[in-house]
C-alpha cells in the first residue's frame, strides 16, 4: 500500500515505474490510490470504454480533466481514425494509461495534469498499439523521453514494413534506447548517435525485406515483372495510339478521275452513253416493266400468245427509246463519265433525290463502294432490244432483226473494255445472249438472213473483244492499290502504316465522306481509336501487303493463262486460297485485317465466284466458237443441202480450224441426231454425256451435270 | 577516428561476427563492445547496426531470439550460426592477408603489438 507521503514526493516517472511493477490485481484492490471506491470507479470508467458507441468527448468529460487537456487528448484520439469506434478504442488505450498515472499521483490534481504529459502518451500509445497484439511482454507504457519515443515511432512508421516486422523493430529500438538510458547515456547522446532516421528506416526496410521468405521474393519479383511488362505495354500502346491518330493517308491516284479522263478523251460524238441516258429517261414502264426488271427469261414470251400483248404495247410506247438505243449502239465507245454533272437528272430520276451526290461521293471514296447505276439501268435497254429481236423474228423482218441484234452485239462490244470486271461480265452476258439469238435463228434458218448476213455475223462474232482466246483478268489490283493508299500512309519509299481511315471507310459499301484522316480520326469512336492503335502495331505494313498482292497477281496471271481444261473450276482461286489461309489463322486475321476487310464478301460466299469470274473468259470463248461453228454449219447446209458428218468438213473453207471444247481440250462435240446437228460441250463434269442437257439448264455454264448444248438452242 | 562508409561496409559485419563468436549478445551490448574494443573506429549508431544485423540474419550468418534479460525485460539476442562461423573464418583470413599486404607496402607497421581480439578472445 502506498502511503500518502510517498505519493506526494514521487515524480510522475517514479510512479510510472511503480505501475510497471504492480500487477493489475493490486490496482483493482485499491492498492495504488489507497481507496478502493476510487479504484473501482476508475475501473468502471475504463470498462465503460468498451461501449464503442459512446462519443469520445463524453467519455473525457467524466474524467474531470481540464478543458485544455481534454482538447489535447480528444485531438489525439481523433487523429487515430475517422470512425467513432477507432477513436474510442484509441481513447480507451490512452485513458487507461492516463487513469493509472492519475491514480498513483494523487497530489496531481486533474487540473494540474500538464499537456506535455498528454503529448508524451500520444507517442507511447501507437507504440503500445503495436505491442498490444504481438508482444505481451513489452511494457505497458514506455518511459522514454518524448524525443526518443517520437524518433522510434517515426522510424518504425517510415519503414512501411508488415506489422509484425514493425513490432520487432520497435521493440528492438526501444530496448536499445532503454539500455542506453539505463547505462547513464543522455537522451541527446542517444539521439545524436542514432543516425539519419530516414536513412535508417530505408536500410532497416531493405534488410528486413531480405529476411522474408523465398516464396514472397518470388511473388514480389513476378509482380514487379508483370508491373514492368504492363507499364512497358502501356507506353508502347500509347506510342501506337499517337502514331495511329497522327497517320495521314496520301491519296496519289484518283482512279475514277483517270477513268473519266480516258472517257473525256473520246470525242463527244463517239460517246454512246449520253444517247443511252436519253433513251432511259424516255423509257416508259408499263406492266411489262416489272417483268423486265427481273431475270425472267424472255423466251417464254411468244408473239401471238396472250402474254405478248403488253410486250407489243411496250415496244410501241418506247419507239423513241429504241431509236436512241440504236443510235447509241452505232457509236464506237461507251464513254461514261462518272463525275459528269449531266448525269444528275438521270440518277435522281432513277434512284431518287440525292443519289447524284451519293454517286459523286462514292467516286471519291474506296472504289468498292462505287455506284454503277448506269450499268444496272442499261439492262432495261438491252431487254428492250431482246424483245425487239423476238418481234422482228416473228415478223420475219430481216432488217429489224439485224438492227436489233446488231445493237445488242454493239452494246456488248462497247462494254467489253469496261474498267471493272463487273462491266466486262455484263458485256460477256450481252454478247452470249446475242449469240444465242443468232444460234436460235440459225437453228430454224427461216431464210430471213442472207449468206452475206451470216458472213458479216461471223466476222463480228469472231472479232469480239479483239478476237482470239479471251483471257479474263481480275480487277483486284486496282482495288487493292486504292485500298493501300487510303488505309495506309505513304513514307515515300513504298511503305506506310495504318491510319484512321481504315475505320472511317465502310468497305462493304465503300462510303467514305472524308479522305482526310485527321477528320476521320476525330470522328472515330473511342473504341475504334483504341482498336486501331492496337491493330496498327500488328497489322502488316504497306510494303508487306503489296508484296503479298504481287504474289497473288502472279498466281492469278498464271491461272488465267491456263486453258479451262487444265483448271478445275471447283477448286478455289489463288486469291480465295490466300484469303482463306489468312482467315483460318487468328494471327493472320489480325495481320491482314485491311485486306480481309475488303474481301470479306468473297470469304463469306460459299462459292468461289472469283474462280468463276476468272473462268468467264473461257466460257465466252466457248460460246463465241460455238456460234461461229453454228454459222459455218448453216452456210455448209445451204451450199450442200445436207449437214456435215463432222466438223472437219467445215475446215478450212468455213472455219480455219475446228474449235476446241474449252472444258476438255478436245474438239467441240458434234453429231447428227435424227438427221439434225447437235453441237455441244462436255460441260463442268468433263464427261461426254452424248449431248444430254443438264438437269437444271438455267445454271448455264456452271451446271454441274449434263452437257452444254449450243445448237439447237434449248 | 571514423572510417569511411565503404570501409565500414566491409569491416563492420566482420567485427560484429567476431564479437558474437564469444557468445550471444544484444544490440546495445554490441554497440558498446564495438566502441570499446574498436577504439572508437568502429563506432556505429542504431541506424547502422540494426540494418547490418538484419542483413547478416537474412544471409544466415547469425540468428536472433527474444529472451528475457537480467532486468526481466525481453531482449533480442544474436548468436553465430555455423555458416556465420565459416564466414567469419574466411573473412578473418582475408583481412589478415590484406593486413600482410599492407604491411608489405608500408601502409601498416610490421611487428605491432597484438591487441586483445574483439569479443575477448585472444588472437
Amino acid at each position: 500500500m502506498i502511503r500518502k507521503t510517498e505519493r506526494q514526493t514521487r515524480s510522475w516517472k517514479e510512479w510510472w515505474d511503480l505501475l510497471n511493477r504492480t500487477p493489475c490485481s493490486e490496482v483493482f484492490r485499491g492498492h495504488l490510490s489507497g481507496s478502493l471506491p476510487k479504484d473501482r470507479k476508475w475501473y468502471a470508467s475504463i470498462t465503460s470504454l468498451f461501449n464503442r458507441s459512446v462519443d469520445p468527448s463524453s467519455i473525457l468529460k467524466e474524467t474531470g480533466l481540464s478543458e485544455e487537456v481534454r482538447k489535447s487528448i480528444l485531438q489525439i484520439a481523433r487523429s487515430a481514425g475517422s470512425s467513432r469506434r477507432v477513436q474510442t478504442d484509441y481513447l480507451r488505450e490512452f485513458l487507461q494509461s492516463l487513469r493509472l498515472v492519475l491514480k498513483i499521483s494523487p497530489e496531481q490534481q486533474l487540473a494540474d495534469l500538464p499537456v506535455e504529459l498528454a503529448d508524451r502518451l500520444s507517442v507511447a500509445v501507437p507504440l503500445r498499439a503495436l505491442d498490444r497484439l504481438r508482444a505481451p511482454g513489452l511494457s505497458l507504457v514506455h518511459t522514454l523521453p518524448l524525443e526518443l519515443s517520437k524518433l522510434i515511432e517515426s522510424v518504425v512508421r517510415a519503414t512501411r514494413l508488415w506489422k509484425r516486422e514493425k513490432v520487432d523493430v520497435a521493440r528492438e529500438l526501444l530496448n536499445h534506447c532503454e539500455d542506453g538510458l539505463a547505462a547513464g547515456v543522455l537522451p541527446e547522446q542517444i539521439l545524436a548517435a542514432f543516425g539519419d532516421p530516414f536513412a535508417a528506416a530505408r536500410l532497416i526496410r531493405r534488410s528486413k525485406i531480405r529476411q522474408r521468405s523465398r516464396l514472397w521474393h518470388l511473388q514480389h519479383r513476378m509482380f514487379l515483372g508483370l508491373g514492368c511488362l504492363l507499364l512497358f505495354t502501356f507506353f508502347v500502346y500509347l506510342w501506337l495510339l499517337v502514331r495511329f491518330l497522327t497517320a495521314v493517308p496520301t491519296i496519289k491516284r484518283d482512279f475514277i478521275g483517270e477513268i473519266d479522263r480516258n472517257s473525256q478523251a473520246i470525242p463527244e460524238a463517239n460517246r454512246a452513253w449520253p444517247l443511252y441516258r436519253q433513251a432511259l429517261m424516255k423509257l416508259k414502264e408499263g406492266p411489262i416493266g416489272e417483268l423486265l426488271k427481273k431475270d425472267t427469261p424472255l423466251s417464254i414470251l411468244k408473239p401471238g400468245s396472250p402474254e405478248w400483248n403488253p410486250v407489243a404495247i411496250y415496244l410501241d410506247q418506247n419507239t423513241d427509246s429504241l431509236q436512241l438505243t440504236f443510235a447509241a449502239a452505232a457509236l464506237p465507245d461507251f464513254g461514261f463519265i462518272y463525275r459528269d454533272p449531266a448525269n444528275r437528272d438521270f440518277l435522281e430520276t432513277m434512284s431518287g433525290k440525292g443519289s447524284y451526290d451519293i454517286q459523286i461521293a462514292s467516286t471519291h471514296g474506296l472504289m468498292t463502294g462505287l455506284f454503277l447505276l448506269h450499268v444496272q439501268e442499261l439492262r432495261r435497254l438491252f431487254r428492250l432490244l431482246e424483245l425487239e429481236t423476238i418481234a422482228a423474228r416473228d415478223a420475219k423482218n430481216r432488217e429489224r432483226w439485224v438492227k436489233a441484234t446488231g445493237a445488242m452485239q454493239s452494246m456488248g462490244e462497247q462494254l467489253s473494255s469496261g474498267e471493272f470486271i463487273i462491266i466486262q461480265l455484263i458485256s460477256s452476258y450481252y454478247s452470249k445472249t446475242t449469240w444465242r439469238q443468232f444460234r436460235r435463228e440459225l437453228a430454224e434458218d427461216s431464210g430471213m438472213l442472207t449468206d452475206r448476213d451470216l458472213q458479216e455475223m461471223a466476222h463480228r462474232v469472231a472479232g469480239y473483244a479483239g478476237g482470239g482466246r479471251l483471257v479474263q483478268r481480275l480487277d483486284t489490283p486496282m482495288f487493292f492499290e486504292d485500298l493501300l493508299q487510303r488505309f495506309y500512309t505513304d513514307d515515300g519509299h513504298g511503305d506506310g502504316r495504318l491510319n484512321p481511315s481504315y475505320f472511317a471507310v465502310n468497305a462493304v459499301n465503300g462510303k467514305s465522306w472524308n479522305t482526310n484522316s485527321r477528320i476521320a480520326g476525330m470522328s472515330l469512336s473511342l473504341g475504334e481509336k483504341l482498336q486501331g492503335a492496337a491493330l496498327s502495331g500488328v497489322v502488316a505494313s504497306r510494303s508487306e501487303l503489296r508484296q503479298v498482292m504481287r504474289e497473288i497477281e502472279l498466281l492469278e496471271a498464271q491461272e488465267a493463262e491456263k486453258p479451262l481444261w487444265e483448271r478445275t473450276v471447283s477448286q478455289p482461286s489463288p486469291l480465295k486460297e490466300f484469303l482463306m489461309k489468312w482467315h483460318s489463322s487468328p494471327w493472320d486475321r489480325l495481320r491482314y485485317a485491311p485486306v480481309l476487310k475488303l474481301f470479306q464478301p468473297l470469304i463469306d460466299a460459299g462459292d468461289d465466284w472469283l474462280a468463276s469470274l476468272a473462268a468467264s473468259g473461257e466460257y465466252t470463248t466457248l460460246h463465241r466458237d460455238a456460234t461461229l461453228v453454228a454459222i459455218a454449219l448453216t452456210l455448209y447446209h445451204r451450199r450442200h443441202h445436207e449437214w456435215p458428218t463432222s466438223l472437219e468438213q467445215l475446215t478450212p473453207g468455213l472455219l480455219p480450224a475446228v474449235p476446241l471444247d474449252r472444258f476438255d481440250g478436245n474438239p467441240l462435240k458434234y453429231k447428227l441426231l435424227d438427221g439434225h446437228p447437235l453441237l455441244y460441250s462436255v460441260g463442268q463434269n468433263r464427261l461426254d454425256d452424248g449431248g444430254l442437257p443438264a438437269t437444271d439448264p438455267s445454271k448455264g455454264d456452271g451446271a454441274p451435270d449434263g452437257d452444254l448444248r449450243f445448237w439447237p438452242v434449248d | 577516428m571514423r572510417i569511411e562508409r565503404e570501409l565500414m561496409r566491409g569491416a563492420g559485419p566482420v567485427a560484429v561476427l567476431k564479437l558474437l563468436e564469444s557468445g550471444p549478445k544484444y544490440g546495445y551490448e554490441l554497440v558498446t563492445s564495438l566502441a570499446e574494443q574498436g577504439e572508437g573506429v568502429l563506432d556505429m549508431g542504431q541506424s547502422t547496426l540494426y540494418p547490418m544485423l538484419y542483413n547478416l540474419e537474412a544471409q544466415g550468418f547469425i540468428k536472433a531470439a527474444w529472451e528475457e534479460g537480467d532486468t526481466g525485460r525481453q531482449r533480442k539476442y544474436y548468436s553465430l550460426t555455423p555458416n556465420g562461423k565459416k564466414r567469419l573464418a574466411n573473412s578473418v583470413e582475408q583481412w589478415r592477408a590484406l593486413a600482410k599486404a599492407f604491411a608489405g607496402l608500408g601502409i601498416l607497421e610490421e611487428g605491432k603489438k597484438s591487441r586483445p581480439a574483439l569479443g575477448g578472445a585472444t588472437s
